[in-house]
């Protein structure tokens, strides 16, 4: 009996997004969609893995936030194995992930946003790029590449390689923080934390020249979702849920791991292979809701390191309630940075960081296990069932741009609307719908945002279904 | 990193088969430096599963960089040596990776500094998942590599 083995869509090819803007009779935009047309099947192929793996596999999702999905994953499989882990072990996971958010939020503002704000959104696309910067702020692009450099050798120094870092382990960390290590990071730090504050004075500066894109670049009410500490501060590692509404009112808080799905739904549409997670209360598609750096700011009582705390306060000062629109994802963003920077110092300082004692040992001695952490741009969930070989069942990831992907169609609409004046498409007008799916910051620009720009494929669409103009930018 | 005449960056990755050529070449000039006292003060070695941005820092502070990699095309068999200079026009896809010319633009760019560069590449037969394992051609190759690479060294050292 012959057999045929279909493998459709070819995965592991770089990946790609289309728009679709459809127009009303009277030309104006009244619907846009973001399609992601990529499909990778992670939570397929997981099925029948040994749950150790788990955290290395699902790494693999990503080059840029790889040690995101080890903190979830180690995080999932720790309760799958009902351990507590040594502190030292939580520790230096937190430090690992604190140098990951640094190093891929100076990634996106750094290398893929600041052409667009130094050079004009309007600006000639073939030097709207990090190259264009390097001319016009050579000192700017070198702190971008210092700062990133930074925090990538801090994984280095941890894991043993930048990249998927074989360091986070069920249990803990599979090295302990030597102390020749610890004083190298140490010295570090102080040019990391001069580099971020100085981008973000600069940055401050510059935001009055932004005001039409602030007004439209997704500036909307909504739900904000993020991880806070038992005291209700800026978490990245541990901690519970909070979910905040348009006026800042806490309707959810301290949401533990093991109960996220009572409050989050995933609904699927058939442009797109991305889900839309959603608030369950409030049902699909109206429990929108926004995570990431701006969500995470918006949620906590306050940051919990010095400088971060002063530049938060500065922060809230622009805007009564939360801060609504998404190009504060910027700003936000390098806020993190500063706290990040500035954590790692604190846990670096503590007496018992270089305890040998980073692992914990068990089988699967529950059926399930869910972690959950915040990435660079948001909330990060891994679930997990295992068999009794501890095998894994069924598995599934809510990767944080997931999260965002209601938020980020509702912000293509109003740039859309506000910038597409009737049936023709202009170069600028693609620059700035691209722009505002950049202020989040998404995932899938690992695999599809090239310099400055990233393949993208714009139709515009009447009423009746006809095609009126398309622009292709591969 | 502190300054050094020479960087050698082997690159490439040690989960898929030929494609650790370059990392496995490298650890050997690094033990190899070990024992050499004055020379090994002038000569880093990196070791790099992709060629990225950051890496322009490293290649301004040093005079020559020799690149080791193992590629997926060409004639088998022998060593290829190529001398490179920075190419602003490289093709440079994403900031996630690039390849020797476009990173010696980027170094150029940035740093205002132009470095001399040359490419050793052997040409592979097997990318597939293999853990630093080389297939019996590139085990051939390899001491070849790591005599050229010291050669060059040497030679700029001299």
């Amino acid at each position: 009996m012959s057999r045929t083995i279909l493998i459709d869509p070819v995965t592991r090819i770089e990946g790609h997004a289309k728009i679709t803007l459809k127009l009303d009779d009277a030309g104006t935009v009244n619907e846009a969609l973001f399609h992601v047309t990529q499909m990778r099947g992670f939570e397929k192929f997981c099925e029948g893995r040994p749950f150790p793996e788990m955290p290395a596999i699902t790494a693999r999702t990503c080059g840029i936030c790889p040690v995101s999905h080890f903190v979830a994953g180690s995080k999932a499989c720790d309760a799958l194995m009902r351990i507590k882990i040594p502190e030292t072990a939580t520790e230096l996971r937190r430090l690992m992930n604190c140098a990951q958010i640094a190093q891929s939020h100076a990634l996106s503002f750094f290398h893929l946003s600041s052409p667009d704000m130094l050079l004009g959104w309007n600006s000639d696309p073939k030097s709207r790029n990090i190259f264009g910067v390097i001319v016009k702020q050579p000192d700017l692009a070198r702190d971008g590449i210092r700062l990133r450099q930074i925090g990538q050798s801090i994984i280095e120094l941890l894991g043993g390689k930048k990249i998927h870092a074989p360091w986070m382990v069920p249990g803990g960390v599979n090295e302990p923080l030597t102390k020749e290590k610890r004083d190298t990071i140490a010295g570090w730090l102080p040019e990391a934390k001069t580099i971020a504050m100085k981008t973000l004075t600069l940055y401050k500066k510059m935001l009055k020249n932004f005001n039409e894109e602030i007004e439209s670049f997704g500036n909307f009410p909504s739900l904000y979702m993020g991880l806070v500490n038992e005291e209700g501060n800026l978490e990245h590692y541990h901690g519970k849920l909070r979910i905040v509404d348009e006026n800042g009112k806490i309707i959810q808080d301290q949401i533990h791991q093991k109960d996220y799905e009572k409050y989050i739904g995933e609904a699927a549409e058939d442009f797109t292979y991305m889900k839309f997670p959603y608030y369950k209360e409030l049902g699909y598609p109206g429990g929108m809701y926004r995570v990431g750096p701006l969500a995470r700011l918006n949620v906590c009582n306050k940051a919990g390191t010095p400088q971060a705390d002063q530049e938060l306060q500065e922060f809230r000062s622009m805007q009564k309630g939360p801060i609504s629109s998404s190009f504060h994802y910027h700003y936000a963003r390098l806020i993190e940075i500063v706290f990040c920077i500035e954590k790692m110092q604190e846990i670096i300082e503590l007496d018992y960081i270089l305890d040998p004692r980073v692992r914990a040992r068990g089988g699967a001695n529950n059926p399930q296990g869910i972690g959950i952490s915040e990435a660079p741009r948001g909330t990060l969930i891994h679930h997990y069932k295992a068999d009794e070989n501890g095998n894994i069942s069924w598995c599934n990831l809510i990767i944080a741009t997931g999260h965002n992907n209601l938020a980020m169609n509702k912000g293509v609409l109003q740039v859309a609307q506000h910038y597409v004046d009737g049936n023709k498409l202009e170069e600028g007008m693609l620059n700035r719908v691209e722009a505002v799916i950049r202020c989040y910051d998404p995932c899938l620009s690992c695999a599809t945002h090239a310099l400055g720009q990233m393949p993208l494929h714009i139709q515009l669409v009447s009423p009746h279904g006809e095609l009126i103009d398309e622009v292709k930018r591969h | 990193m502190i300054d050094k005449k020479v960087l050698v960056l082997g690159f490439g990755s040690v989960l898929r088969g030929d494609d650790s050529f370059g990392p496995i070449v490298a650890e050997e000039i690094e033990k190899y430096l070990a024992d050499q006292g004055t020379i090994a003060s002038q000569v880093s070695v990196l070791i790099t599963q992709t060629l990225t941005p950051e890496l322009a820092d490293n290649i301004s502070k040093c005079e020559l960089v020799i690149f080791i990699d193992a590629s997926a095309e060409g004639d088998t068999g022998k060593v290829l040596e190529e001398r490179v200079q920075s190419d602003p026009l490289a093709p440079v896809s994403m900031v996630h990776f690039l390849n020797p010319k476009a990173l010696l633009n980027w170094t150029e760019q940035l740093y205002g500094k132009q470095v001399e560069a040359v490419i050793l590449t052997v040409v592979g037969n097997d990318f597939n998942f293999g853990i630093r394992r080389l297939t019996p051609e590139l085990v051939d190759l390899r001491p070849l590599v790591v005599a050229r690479a010291k050669e060059i060294i040497h030679q700029h050292l001299s």
